[in-house]
């Protein structure tokens, strides 16, 4: 069993199994040894571990994917909208919970559940024009009328196809 | 927590992690939200790549992902390099030069066909029945020199399939004496450019093209071909019957027919083309493997293959203005452009340098009549797949496509075109940009030439008008302008380009010019040799840097 402590103080007790999906605690597991100090992750919160944790138990035993697997990495990522049933429930949650887990996905080096997140995140940004996107992310427009005519015209070319 | 999280509080590297994931579309979207997305669009390499290949219409469909990690950091590496190679003003600097003897001498005429592809030169002299291949590069693997003798017929070449394909001369005349029977027409060769050797990845050696005549009386006729063109998997030939019964004066009949030859499968098939009567057999240009179009009377005609069995079909006239009209008729017509090398058929082992990111975004179509000589540069992102959606056969007016994919321009027959990518090289008489519609002289055979750099990249003119970019204040923007024919019809076009002029002088007498990716030959042909000669811009200071 493996001690992690969030940046809230709370302790969490998981199996090594399950806590080595992240690449992060696995290399460091495999520097230090066998060791019951816990580890403590200053990034991540309770609220937001204990998703990662779920998510974890559920891919438990999956391969993980190797560093030289990047082909066929390529392939499944090409499906945008490719998200399996059980992740897409489990990645229904508010946008500030969203960012969060893909924070800590890519703190912690869970590169399938960041996937995820990041294609939740394209998903929802997918087919929506300008305004519709600022208004997603509360996105303030910053841009000088110049500016934005200008960016405008630059990006012309992939609208008229 | 008590700060909030937003997609804007994200590191860089992780939105670009999910825009890379959208595209195109929506990317320029995100990019049009605010600063912070525009600066990550703009200054990602992996986003500006996609963005590039789409745009040069290198996925259709532009949802294939380019991964961070699917591109490779050499071919990031050219694009970087390519991106701020053309600029504003530069000199010439002679990378490579080399003489290839001949046993022709070369007076007035140059040798019927030349091309220069992945550093290689290669000329058919129908003079002398050789085939040269001279390599241009610094890599002595590419570098060959031989001519092959006593072979008729028809050459083309594709350095970048190392394919060479031979096309044998069509009998002098065919007696028909059945309708319904298939007759030969020519064999098609495919062999190794590097060794006259078979060519491996093909099905077989030879095909041969065989043609129906369905007219009803038995006669004398002759097939007239084209050279044979070669784009990726696909080889077409282009051809028309004659009917020879009147020696002295033979008839075309029944219209054009194509040979549609996939090399690699080892198949073909002959299909009638149109009723036109094109006498003109090289105003045939291929878009892709799947699509080509035929320069006609009044109009230009895109294609599509739906298989090898089933005949092309014609999808979408272009019409062209009035004044190019008349030309068709009594005039030359010459097709300029860079078929596209990309596909599972590209071989780019053999050129170490190439990016498949710059190809077939203009052709140039020289109009050559006796008065009223102009070109037409044409965007070949009309010809996108988006354009084929419908089943009918469309019509376009040429004031509905025109003045947004089509610059025309006053021009000159002594003025050489080599087009690349979006590029086009020009060889005129003057070191500075003319004015809209101004009208040149010719060059002279005994004088010099300057090479022009035209850009019609849809993507990079607007960005080098940005104030927002302080890399690129040398760029001059140029536009065709207005210009109104004696039919009274408008030729205009607001379309811009960038001008960019080559400032050291080359002698005209004899020479030709040939653009590629980052390099420009000129072949002199004088007296019993042929000089080439490869030529790089000379770097500037000021690099667009694309920084991560």
């Amino acid at each position: 069993m493996v001690h992690l402590v969030t940046s809230d103080n709370v302790e969490f007790v998981v199996d090594k199994e399950v806590v080595e999906r992240s690449v992060l605690i696995k290399n460091m597991l495999e520097d230090v040894g066998e060791t019951d100090q816990s580890i403590p992750l200053a990034n991540v919160s309770s609220a937001v571990l204990r998703k990662v944790i779920e998510y974890c138990e559920h891919h438990r035993g999956e391969p993980l994917p190797s560093a030289d697997a990047d082909q066929n990495q390529d392939e499944t990522r090409k499906r945008t909208t490719d998200i399996s049933e059980w992740d897409q429930k489990f990645i229904t949650v508010d946008q500030e919970m969203l960012f969060e887990i893909i924070l800590a996905a890519n703190y912690l080096d869970i590169k399938s559940l960041l996937d995820v997140g990041c294609k939740t995140v394209a998903n929802m940004i997918k087919g929506k024009t300008p305004d519709e996107i600022r208004r997603l992310f509360n996105i303030v427009n910053d841009f000088t009328p110049e500016e934005e005519a200008q960016i405008k015209k630059e990006n012309e070319w992939a609208e008229d196809r | 927590m008590t700060t909030t999280v937003g997609f804007l509080s994200l590191p860089t590297e992780l939105i670009c992690h999910i825009l890379i994931l959208l595209n195109p579309r929506d990317i320029s979207r995100c990019a049009l939200t605010c600063n912070i997305l525009w600066l990550v669009v703009r200054n990602s390499v992996y986003i500006q790549y996609k963005l590039e290949i789409y745009a040069q219409g290198l996925t259709s469909t532009g949802t294939a992902t380019m991964n961070s990690t699917g591109v490779s950091k050499k071919t990031l590496c050219s694009l970087k390099k390519l991106a701020s190679l053309w600029r504003s003003d530069f000199h010439a600097s002679t990378t490579f030069e080399t003489v290839v003897t001949t046993v022709v001498t070369w007076e007035r005429m140059l040798p019927a066909i030349q091309d220069v592809k992945c550093g290689l030169w290669w000329s058919h002299s129908l003079d002398e029945y050789k085939f040269y291949i001279q390599g241009c590069g610094t890599n002595p693997t590419l570098s060959r020199t031989w001519s092959i003798g006593d072979v008729e017929g028809f050459f083309t070449f594709d350095p970048l399939q190392d394919l060479m394909v031979v096309c044998s001369e069509p009998d002098d005349v065919v007696t028909v004496t059945d309708a319904k029977q298939d007759y030969h027409v020519c064999w098609v060769e495919f062999r190794l450019g590097s060794s006259q050797c078979p060519h491996p990845s093909a099905a077989c050696t030879s095909l041969e093209c065989k043609h129906t005549f369905d007219s009803d009386a038995p006669g004398y006729y002759r097939a007239i071909l084209s050279p044979p063109v070669i784009c990726g998997d696909h080889v077409f030939i282009i051809h028309h019957i004659e009917d020879t019964g009147d020696r002295r004066h033979p008839k075309p009949v029944s219209g054009m027919f194509i040979q549609v030859i996939d090399w690699r499968k080892g198949y073909v098939n002959r299909h009638f083309l149109c009723q036109l009567d094109f006498c003109e057999l090289d105003l045939f240009y291929p878009v892709d493997e799947q699509k080509f179009v035929i320069i006609g009377p009044e109009s230009i005609y895109l294609y599509t293959l739906q298989g090898l069995d089933e005949p092309p079909q014609c999808r979408i006239i272009y019409h062209l203005p009035k004044i190019l009209h008349l030309s068709l008729y009594d005039s030359e017509i010459i097709v300029h452009g860079h078929p596209s090398l990309h596909g599972k058929a590209a071989h780019p082992g053999l050129m170490p340098s190439y990016v498949p990111s710059l190809e077939s975004q203009i052709m140039v179509v020289e109009f050559l009549p006796k008065v009223g000589k102009a070109i037409l540069v044409i965007d070949m992102a009309i010809f996108s797949d988006t354009a084929l959606r419908s089943d009918m056969l469309v019509e376009i007016p040429w004031s509905d496509w025109g003045p947004q994919y089509a610059c025309y321009f006053p021009h000159h027959e002594s003025y050489d075109i080599s087009v690349f990518g979006s590029k086009m090289a020009y060889a005129l008489p003057q070191d500075h940009i003319r004015d809209p519609g101004q009208i040149l002289e010719g060059l002279s055979s005994e004088g010099y030439f300057y090479v022009q750099i035209w850009d019609f990249n849809k993507r990079v003119i607007p960005r080098s008008e940005s104030v927002n970019d302080p890399d690129s204040p040398d760029l001059r923007i140029c536009k065709p302008g207005q210009m109104i024919d004696s039919f009274g019809e408008d030729i205009f076009s607001n379309r811009a380009y960038i001008a960019m002029v080559c400032r050291t002088p080359f002698p005209t007498a004899g020479s030709i010019i040939f653009l590629e990716q980052y390099r420009l030959t000129v072949t002199r042909a004088r007296h019993r040799e042929i000089s080439i000669q490869v030529i790089s811009p000379i770097q500037t200071d000021v690099g667009l840097d694309i920084t991560e």
